[in-house]
């Protein structure tokens, strides 16, 4: 019962990578020429409404409405993440990048429009079931790897399951199946005060994965590593998702680690700014966010 | 549920070497809130063994021994009340401890999936737990210290020990109701804040007292003075309750007074430490009102210590980050201490008033010397609770350490 099983990955796959929905792919394959930059994933599937997450016209402010508050955090955003595949979203400081992840994962509740999933709408969803949600269907993956120092990597990969009501033993045999394929192996029983900046965040891997959630969501999860470090984390990350069939969404303002992905959206001032395939981000944004999102 | 209660106490096993030190001073706090409670009761218990009430009750007639006997009692009663909000305080220090510098684990657990109910089942147990620990030290510390308040001497006689043990019920009530206040009051502690799983962040922006609270506070001074001095007998349970409200009042308006007292501080502030001071004061009335509550009594010393441990735990990233703008370690040192001194002194004031009116209608045991000893013992239990600030200078140091 290995979640990582060859077997499982969606077949079917052509040569021509995917990309978002908001961006048709632009020459996949120029660009890539950095020492970890991967041969770009390859992957198209039709739309699934029943499968892809979907995002309408989202709208964020913080604080109080009103005369007093500031500009929208997310200022009318239209994604959708289809199913298996990844995005990366970048975007300057204050962007609204990371909100856009949290609203998408249920974290926070957005001030307008609809965040859909297996058609149920995340954002009129009670905390209970988000928390949920979040425990079955998504996983994720912060900087720092948000994993609880007391507890040993198996168990914090365990933490969601034993959450939702599985037995510690049932619980840590799911979990310690990703322990090898995430090149874990041994480490099982060290607590993250003795784990590599790498290796916490591989256990943080281990753990979006270990529910075979629906969505990875990524903040920066290569934000306190060096370079090859950061693209071994990156290869684990996209590879495993792959073979799990999980969406993948990694918010980052590191080229390399957008380059892993099978699409870039930009986002700007709250806004969708442009979107291409990864390959051509010297370029700048292809469209126009309304005419991409639309 | 069954996966909370398991969660939690593997995270307590497992996390019993990491989170040593709020565990250890929630565990001290919740032994002497316990023993100083014990205490109180304790010697409630030796003086009403001591005076029985005669057979006609109160309102029979008192000899001038028994009247007096009776005055002893009822001085207990009000020495017991006047502990029992301090305690209640400490009780929920210590609760509000064993959720200090979680901040970051709890919201892990929520982003793993745990619920708001899993996070709070599981923070109330560790306080519970904690409580149950500190309660039991806190009756090994009350059998430890009994000789010395054996050596007290009342009504011409120093107690005896078979006078000061309390039954076992009665101590296993204090145990159970300590564990009680740790429990509600870090539920309400818990209902104050909001756990997600981006951190843990304050639901409500600190409340502002008002001016209404110092007129209740007069009014319940007011009818302290004119319902118990015309008393010729009071009525014992009259005499609590009144003075309970009191206590509360004094306990309501107490903050608001520190906090004008930070506003004009702030404003006036020469210099960074002043202002950090003022400004924090302002900001969070906590300590503010721990110290008004507390000062006269060994509970306010260690509280104020526990709580000034707690927060230079609870804000090291603060005081990394202000070592980091440029501030010096002995600003920080003096903010701390500033912190604590601005209500320490208001609060003797305030203390003094509330002493001189209580004792007024028991004008028969107002003495002159009175006033002097309540300075002194004023003056001292300060310079205690400052040294008990001081105590955890080494943790700012660690705190503030930049590299």
């Amino acid at each position: 019962m290995s979640y990582y099983d060859p077997a499982r990955t969606p077949s079917g796959a052509p040569e021509r990578p995917a990309s978002p929905t908001v961006a048709p792919p632009v020459s996949p394959t120029v660009g890539l020429t950095g020492a970890q930059a991967p041969s770009r994933p390859a992957r198209a599937e039709s739309p699934d409404p029943a499968r892809d997450l979907v995002a309408r016209d989202l709208v964020m402010t913080y604080g109080r409405s009103g005369a007093s508050a500031g500009p929208p955090a997310l200022g009318g955003v239209d994604l959708t993440i289809r199913a298996g595949e990844s995005l990366a979203v970048m975007g300057p400081s204050g962007s609204g990048k990371t909100t856009l992840l949290h609203v998408l994962a249920g974290i926070l509740r957005p001030t307008g429009g609809q965040v859909l999933w297996r058609g149920r709408d995340i954002a009129r969803m009670s905390d209970r079931e988000r928390t949920v949600l979040r425990r079955e269907d998504f996983g994720f993956v912060f900087q720092q790897g948000m994993l609880l120092p007391e507890l040993p990597a198996i168990e914090n990969v365990a933490l969601p399951l034993m959450l939702g009501g599985v037995r510690r033993s049932e619980a840590t045999a799911r979990a310690a199946t990703l322990f090898h394929p995430l090149g874990l192996s041994g480490l099982e029983k060290r607590r993250p005060g003795e784990l590599s900046g790498g290796q916490a965040q591989r256990v943080a891997i281990a753990r979006a994965l270990v529910a075979r959630p629906g969505v990875v969501f990524a903040d920066e999860p290569t934000g306190a590593l060096d370079q090859s470090t950061s693209a071994e984390v990156m290869h684990h990350l996209t590879h495993l998702a792959t073979h799990t069939g999980a969406s993948l969404v990694v918010v980052t303002h590191d080229e390399n680690v957008a380059r892993w992905c099978h699409g870039v959206v930009r986002v700007r001032d709250g806004r969708i700014a442009g979107a291409d395939a990864g390959a051509h981000v010297a370029a700048g944004p292809v469209q126009t966010a309304t005419a991409v999102a639309r | 549920m069954r996966a909370a209660t398991e969660l939690w106490w593997r995270l307590r096993r497992a996390g019993a070497a990491d989170n040593r030190v709020p565990g250890i001073l929630a565990v001290v706090s919740f032994a002497v809130a316990t023993a100083a409670l014990l205490v109180c009761v304790a010697g409630l218990h030796a003086f009403e063994a001591r005076n029985p009430l005669p057979p006609g009750g109160l309102k029979g007639h008192l000899s001038d021994e028994a009247a007096l006997g009776n005055l002893y009692v009822t001085l207990a009663w009000i020495a017991t009340t006047c502990m029992v909000i301090p305690i209640l305080t400490l009780g929920g220090v210590a609760a509000r401890l064993a959720i200090a510098r979680r901040d970051q684990r709890l919201a892990a657990l929520r982003l793993a999936g745990a619920t708001s109910g899993q996070v709070t089942l599981m923070t109330l147990a560790e306080a519970a737990a904690q409580a149950v620990v500190g309660a039991l030290t806190g009756v090994v510390l009350y059998l430890a210290v009994l000789p010395l308040v054996a050596r007290l001497s009342f009504q011409g006689r120093p107690f005896e020990l078979r006078e000061l043990v309390l039954p076992l019920w009665q101590t296993l009530a204090v145990v159970a109701a300590v564990v009680v206040v740790a429990v509600v009051s870090g539920a309400s502690s818990l209902a104050r804040v909001a756990i997600s799983p981006l951190g843990v962040a304050a639901r409500t922006s600190p409340k502002r007292l008002s001016v209404l609270r110092l007129l209740v506070a007069l009014a319940a001074g007011a009818a302290w003075v004119l319902v118990i001095t015309p008393m010729k007998e009071p009525q014992r349970m009259t005499i609590v309750l009144v003075l309970g409200a009191m206590i509360l009042a004094v306990n309501a308006v107490g903050p608001w007074v520190v906090m004008v007292a930070g506003r004009v501080a702030a404003r006036l502030a020469p210099t960074a430490a002043t202002l950090l001071a003022a400004r924090r004061i302002a900001d969070d009335l906590g300590t503010g009102a721990l110290v008004t509550l507390v000062i006269i009594t060994i509970v306010g010393a260690t509280s104020t210590g526990v709580v000034q441990a707690a927060r230079v735990l609870d804000q090291r990233e603060q005081y990394r980050a202000l070592a980091l703008a440029g501030t010096s370690e002995r600003s920080l040192h003096r903010a701390r201490a500033l912190e604590v001194a601005l209500p320490l002194s208001m609060t003797i004031v305030l203390s003094a008033g509330f002493v001189l009116v209580l004792m007024l209608p028991f004008t028969s045991a107002l003495d002159s010397g009175l006033v002097v000893r309540f300075v002194v013992t004023s003056a001292v239990a300060g310079a205690v609770v400052l040294a008990s600030v001081l105590a955890s200078r080494s943790l700012v140091r660690t705190a503030s350490r930049v590299a």
